[in-house]
């Protein structure tokens, strides 16, 4: 019973109708009834291979209603039509019918009468059951978004890991450069300094003194090496995005104003997650002459803009990709829109002072 | 047109089609039994030839649909229609041109008149054409080739008998008389009925001709459904 559709009780109903109008036909063998009932038959097909031609009812009931002087029984014929309007929903055709009302017996009436309404329920059902598809669809479509968006989410945090630890290494390797690194060679020029005041001090204390200068030098040298392996072959943070831009094969303008080295280190990832997709949807659907990328950190927000002078009809609906990162600027409690004018513009506004954001450290 | 071609030259390749399309018919028109008498059987002996080739032939679609060949060819940019149309055209053209040259040959052979050859040639062509839709139509309904045979010999044995092509309607029981309409066989045999009784072309064979080519248009909108693939 699971397969059994209104469609399925549509095309029984009509092979019923068809073969009593054939068994009506044996009766009197006549030439116009053989032929009204391959012109519903082949109406029909046509219909179904073609919906659009829904109208063509009328044909059929005018076809029944010609055939009428000839073949007795092609006014019962007028059922198959019928039926298929009202399952079709295809309403006009019961005005031609009852403009023919007073010509028909009360027999015929009645038979046409419960045709109609077995089509139109039928018709209720196909409406019904389209709709539940339908509604299914969109439910599945939802959930597969969601299971994107959560998908995303995941690499983005699995991205906001490497690159934190990445951007960690960066600045011990910076720290150790810059600080440690300095004091240790001006200690060690200093000591190199007073070894020439040394001259006429004891050997032995000499000895000692250039041993213990050696290994500082020694040392200076394994910091020196340890920080160059410390340091990321990657560029990271406002360099990134800028190398991005420059690798792109559309030529795109990158201006950055502001203190970048405010900027968290998931607030990077988050921004080259929104510049990848915007200029990927550009060189996909956008055909534009200009395209420029806006980066402004101010001491309370992030405000990143990517805007293009080819707009389309197209490029007022947002994608999935759009969408999904809107979820994720909304997920570190910022806002991703998108206007269309005469130049196309998706702008993500992001805080950093929310969160504690300002205490995480930051790559630059 | 590659369709049309590729089934043309398959159409040749295949031995039980050449024997039964351009054989068969060839040893009919040279059987003057047949053609002679008061019965003269070499007419529906003739369409059920006709009727039994196009089957064989068309089952080239049904070949193709288990091969997943229609699914490839469908990925193409080509319209059910004009997959339809050319099938319609390579099973139908060699038949077609068998049957005008056998029945010039039944005109030289048995001094048919030239009206009524072109009558025949008319009536034998456009059963060609509505047999080689059915046998598409059937296709669409099967998906192995055993059960489409199998069940096709019993529609064709039906055909037959109830269409008037083995036995004449006339002597068939009243009940069964016009039970057999609902297959084109009938009205090939009625045309060509017709044709021998009158020696002319009557209403009744235009009537014919006219249910034919709405046979043949019915069994292609029916055929050409996606669900072929």
């Amino acid at each position: 019973m699971k397969n059994v559709s209104p469609a399925l009780c549509f095309i029984v109903c009509k092979l019923l109708g068809i073969s009593l109008l054939f068994a009506f036909w044996l009766r009197s063998s006549d030439i116009a009834g053989f032929f009204l009932i391959l012109t519903l038959i082949g109406m029909s097909l046509l219909r179904q291979r073609m919906p659009k031609l829904k109208p063509t009812i009328i044909v059929d009931i005018f076809v029944c209603v010609l055939i009428h002087s000839y073949w007795e029984y092609s006014a019962y014929a007028l059922a198959l039509p019928l039926f298929q309007a009202m399952f079709l929903g295809f309403y006009p055709a019961l005005i031609a019918l009852f403009y023919l009302i007073p010509a028909f017996s009360s027999s015929l009436a009645v038979v046409l009468f419960f045709t109609a309404i077995s089509g139109f329920f039928l018709g209720l059902w196909e409406i019904e059951r389209k709709s539940k598809f339908k509604l299914r669809d969109q439910s599945a479509e939802r959930y597969y978004d969601l299971e994107n968006l959560q998908n995303g989410l995941t690499t983005a945090l699995s991205q906001v890991e490497a690159m934190t630890s990445v951007a960690e290494r960066a600045r011990i390797s910076r720290d150790i450069h810059d600080n440690a690194g300095h004091e240790i060679v001006a200690a060690y020029i200093s000591l190199q300094t007073a070894r020439a005041l040394l001259a006429d001090a004891n050997p032995e204390g000499l000895e000692l003194y250039d041993a213990a200068l050696n290994r500082l030098d020694l040392g200076a040298n394994k910091i020196r090496e340890a920080v160059h392996n410390m340091s990321t072959a990657v560029t990271l943070g406002v360099e990134h995005l800028k190398s991005i831009c420059i690798r792109f094969p559309i030529n795109v303008e990158f201006e950055a104003f502001g203190d970048t080295t405010k900027v968290p280190v998931h607030v990077w990832v988050m921004l080259e997650a929104c510049l990848n997709e915007c200029l990927t949807n550009v060189a996909r659907h956008a055909n534009a002459t200009k395209t420029s990328v806006n980066l402004d950190v101010t001491p309370h927000i992030i405000r990143f803009c990517i805007e293009n002078d080819g707009v389309s009809k197209k490029s007022e609906i947002m994608g999935r990709g759009l969408s999904n990162l809107r979820h994720r600027a909304a997920s570190i409690g910022g806002n991703l829109s998108v206007y269309s004018d005469d130049v196309y513009r998706v702008i993500c506004v992001i805080p950093i002072d929310q969160r504690g954001f300002r205490n995480e450290t930051s790559y630059r | 047109m590659i369709i049309f071609k590729y089934d043309l030259k398959k159409s040749f390749q295949n031995k039980a089609v050449l024997l039964c399309t351009f054989i068969l018919p060839l040893v009919l028109i040279f059987a003057s039994p047949l053609w002679s008498g008061e019965v003269q059987i070499g007419f529906n002996l003739m369409a059920f030839v006709v009727m039994g080739g196009t089957f064989l032939t068309a089952q080239g679609i049904l070949n193709e649909r288990i091969e997943g060949t229609l699914t490839r060819i469908m990925v193409a940019p080509i319209t059910m229609l004009n997959y339809l149309t050319q099938k319609l055209l390579a099973y139908s053209i060699p038949i077609a041109m068998q049957i005008t040259l056998v029945c010039l040959i039944g005109m030289v052979l048995y001094d048919w008149y030239l009206s009524f050859t072109i009558a025949l040639i008319l009536i034998y062509i456009l059963f060609t054409v509505t047999s080689v839709a059915m046998a598409i139509a059937w296709a669409s309904l099967f998906k192995s080739k055993e059960s489409s045979l199998t069940s096709f010999s019993l529609v064709l044995t039906a055909m037959a008998m109830l269409g008037g092509l083995m036995i004449p309607t006339n002597l068939l029981p009243a009940a069964l008389r016009y039970v057999g309409a609902i297959f084109p066989s009938y009205w090939a045999a009625n045309g060509i009925e017709n044709l021998n009784t009158y020696n002319s072309i009557t209403n009744q064979f235009w009537l014919s001709v006219v249910m034919m080519i709405m046979f043949g248009i019915i069994f292609m909108l029916f055929g050409g459904k996606r669900r072929l693939i």
